[in-house]
């Protein structure tokens, strides 16, 4: 009670001080503010696209299956063991694997590719007659691979649409530009396989002639029951190599497996710890600095109160009276400085941030991360970084204002306090 | 004669500051008792701030006995020491050392704040020791509304605030002119009879000693002579 008494008459009537001391604290928290949302925002952010990169891992029968690649297929070479419906289940109850696509390649008309080629003949691009055919799963988060096996890129479709999750037990197809100009097919066109009919949704950009069917569809139509790879998604960049040997392990040595090369991921990947590491720092450093700030000023202001404190050890104030009076004090004029705090940073923030992050610019959103297609949701606009952040006072900021607030007031005031305290009064009141 | 209020045995006190070593007092033996008004005088730097600040608690000696009250308080520790102070201690400043921030009748009740006495009770007992030192009317006023000498009277009414067994005050004249310097010497004079206040005043001023009723002189530490002010016993019964 005397404690607050006292307070309130120090504080209401050294205005001048008291000023000061919130609108330094308030600047210094403001800035911090400023610079943590800074921070905030390149976490989420680079979170958000490390999350959209997908981590990929190719299988593959060991033995050439089929052929080496549907463009340049080599008829009946190699091991003829591919990816049956018994790989993909132990693929698929991997720990870690997120999501499993299967892709098989193959000509329409098998027999009329091989026919008068004996082993060693080969199947490049198809023809209008007998076009390459993909079969794969559209259920995976990754897109529609374009070439077939690993090395291909994704599906960039030009007209009509892309074949979704939700196609992936119907008889939707993609046909291929040259395909399309060659036979006249457009969207809404039927084709029949083997007695199944097929709808075009899709065409795309292609020069080869080549359809793109959902995977169950295709592969009863064509009465394939091995896919030629597998596109296993690993749930984090952190778990590709675990994930590659327990494959291995659990496959046997008759498939290859291997994390896709990827340039992208892995310099991505050094550029995210890297931004996580600066903006990390970033907020620390403004941290440090703005709670020694705030010491120094407490400790000059309160230092100028050493001699009061003698005082009030000599009319027998008692140790524990002083500190408590000199904590209450600072965590007042920190609590107080908060508003000050949010209005500056507020007001000042988005300036400070497009100084900080402006030159980040668009260069680092991503371009599609090369074989696989990965599906990469980068933020629109000239800065991504600058889009998800936000200065409004929200109860979240405020409340996190208020806490490092409290952690500041309580360590500028205990500094002074406690050395005002190993004074003897007479030491103390000597001061001036 | 009456009880014994502070007693010294072989008192001494150095500071040593660096590799030098003063010897401010030197195995003082003092005697003071209940009722009495004693003026310290000697030259500067003679050891009389550094006794009275040792009587008052404020200080500890390096050596040798403190009796206050019975109590040997240099073996109290810090917070039974500041008990000391705030029941039993009354300081006065040369330079008053008032609160800025607080007015004249704050100033007086701050000493009660720690003692716990109701609201009430403080403003009644502020406003009566306002009005002894002569500064009734003048509670609403900040130190720097007042004169040196009605500032130091406040701090007197402040010294007096807890009902304390002693004052003990530091030169407490040295900030004043001849008409303050006499103000606040008969203020103390008039506790010193009228309540029987032990007073003990430090000063180098020999007129402002002279109007006591003992004088120790100190001389380097050790007391030299002591002898006996005009303000006699006798003089004490007329008035
Ligand atoms: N904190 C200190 N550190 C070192 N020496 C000190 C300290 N305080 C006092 N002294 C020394 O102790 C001696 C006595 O000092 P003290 O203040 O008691 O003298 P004094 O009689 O009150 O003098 P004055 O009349 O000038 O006030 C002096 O030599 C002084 O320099
Ligand atoms: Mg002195």
């Amino acid at each position: 009670m005397p404690i607050i008494l006292h307070f309130r008459r120090n504080v209401l009537r050294n205005r001048t001080r008291a000023l000061v001391i919130v609108v330094m604290v308030g600047l210094t928290l403001g800035v911090f503010l400023v610079l943590s949302q800074v921070g905030n925002s390149i976490v989420a952010y680079t979170g958000e696209v490390e999350a959209s990169v997908p981590n990929i891992i190719t299988v593959q029968p060991a033995n050439n299956f089929i052929g080496g690649g549907y463009f340049s297929l080599t008829i009946g070479a190699g091991s003829t063991t591919g990816l049956d419906a018994n790989a993909s289940a132990i693929v698929a109850a991997t720990p870690n694997v997120v999501s499993v696509q299967r892709v098989f390649t193959q000509p329409l008309d098998l027999s009329s590719a091989t026919s008068g080629a004996t082993s060693g003949g080969s199947f490049t691009c198809g023809s209008a007659s007998n076009p390459g055919v993909l079969g794969e799963d559209t259920t995976s988060q990754l897109k529609l691979v374009l070439g077939g096996l690993s090395g291909a890129g994704a599906v960039d479709v030009v007209e009509g649409r892309s074949l979704a999750s939700s196609d992936e037990n119907s008889t939707t197809a993609l046909v291929s530009q040259a395909y399309a100009t060659a036979t006249g097919k457009g969207i809404g066109s039927n084709m029949d396989v083997n007695g199944t009919e097929f709808t075009v949704v899709g065409i795309f950009s292609q020069s080869c002639y080549t359809l793109i069917f959902p995977y169950p569809a295709a592969a009863s139509a064509l009465g394939i029951t091995q896919a030629s790879i597998l596109y296993v998604v690993v749930n984090q960049y952190q778990n590709l190599a675990t994930s590659l040997s327990s494959l291995q392990s659990r496959l046997g040595s008759s498939f290859n497996v291997q994390i896709l090369a990827n340039a992208d991921r892995s310099s991505l990947q050094g550029a995210i710890s890297a931004i996580l590491l600066a903006a990390n720092f970033g907020e620390y450093a403004a941290l440090a600095s703005g709670a020694g700030i705030v010491v120094v000023v407490f400790a000059m202001i309160n230092s100028r109160r050493t001699k009061e404190f003698g005082l009030l050890k000599a009319l027998g104030f008692g140790n524990a009276h002083i500190l408590a009076e000199m904590l209450l004090e600072s965590l007042v004029f920190t609590v107080v400085g908060l508003p000050v705090a949010l209005a500056i940073s507020y007001i000042a923030g988005p300036g400070l941030a497009q100084t900080i992050l402006g030159g980040v610019g668009a260069s680092t959103q991503l371009a599609s991360p090369g074989s696989g297609g990965a599906n990469v949701s980068a933020r629109g606009g000239s800065n991504p970084f600058l889009q998800g952040i936000h200065f409004a006072p929200t109860l979240e900021v405020v409340l996190f204002g208020l806490a490092v607030t409290l952690i500041l007031g309580l360590l500028g005031g205990l500094y002074p306090a406690v050395r005002a305290l190993r004074l003897r009064p007479t030491e103390a009141l000597r001061h001036e | 004669m009456s009880e014994v209020l502070f007693k010294t045995e072989k008192l001494s006190k150095s500071y040593v500051s660096g590799r030098r070593t003063v010897n401010a007092l030197e195995e003082i033996d003092l005697v003071i008792r209940r009722g009495e008004f004693v003026a310290i005088t000697g030259h500067s730097g003679s050891g009389k701030t550094t006794l009275l600040n040792i009587l008052a608690c404020l200080d500890r000696g390096s050596s040798g006995k403190v009796l206050f009250d019975g109590v040997d308080v240099q073996k109290l520790g810090a917070s039974e020491l500041n008990r000391v102070r705030r029941d039993k201690v009354g300081f006065v400043f040369q330079s008053f050392n008032l609160l800025p921030y607080l007015s004249a009748k704050e100033n007086v009740e701050l000493p009660m704040e720690v003692g716990r006495l109701r609201k009430e009770k403080r403003t009644e007992r502020s406003t009566d020791l306002l009005a002894s030192v002569g500064l009734e009317g003048r509670g609403d006023h900040r130190p720097n509304q007042l004169s040196a000498g009605e500032q130091q009277r406040v701090a007197i009414a402040r010294a007096l605030a807890n009902g304390p067994s002693a004052v003990l005050a530091d030169e407490p004249t040295g900030n004043l002119d001849p008409d303050n310097k006499a103000a606040v010497i008969s203020i103390l004079r008039r506790l010193n009879i009228e309540q029987g206040m032990t007073v003990i005043m430090v000063t180098h001023d020999g007129d402002v000693a002279e109007r006591s009723e003992r004088i120790v002189r100190l001389a380097k530490g050790k007391i030299r002579s002591e002898g006996r002010g005009k303000f006699l016993r006798t003089e004490r019964k007329e008035t």
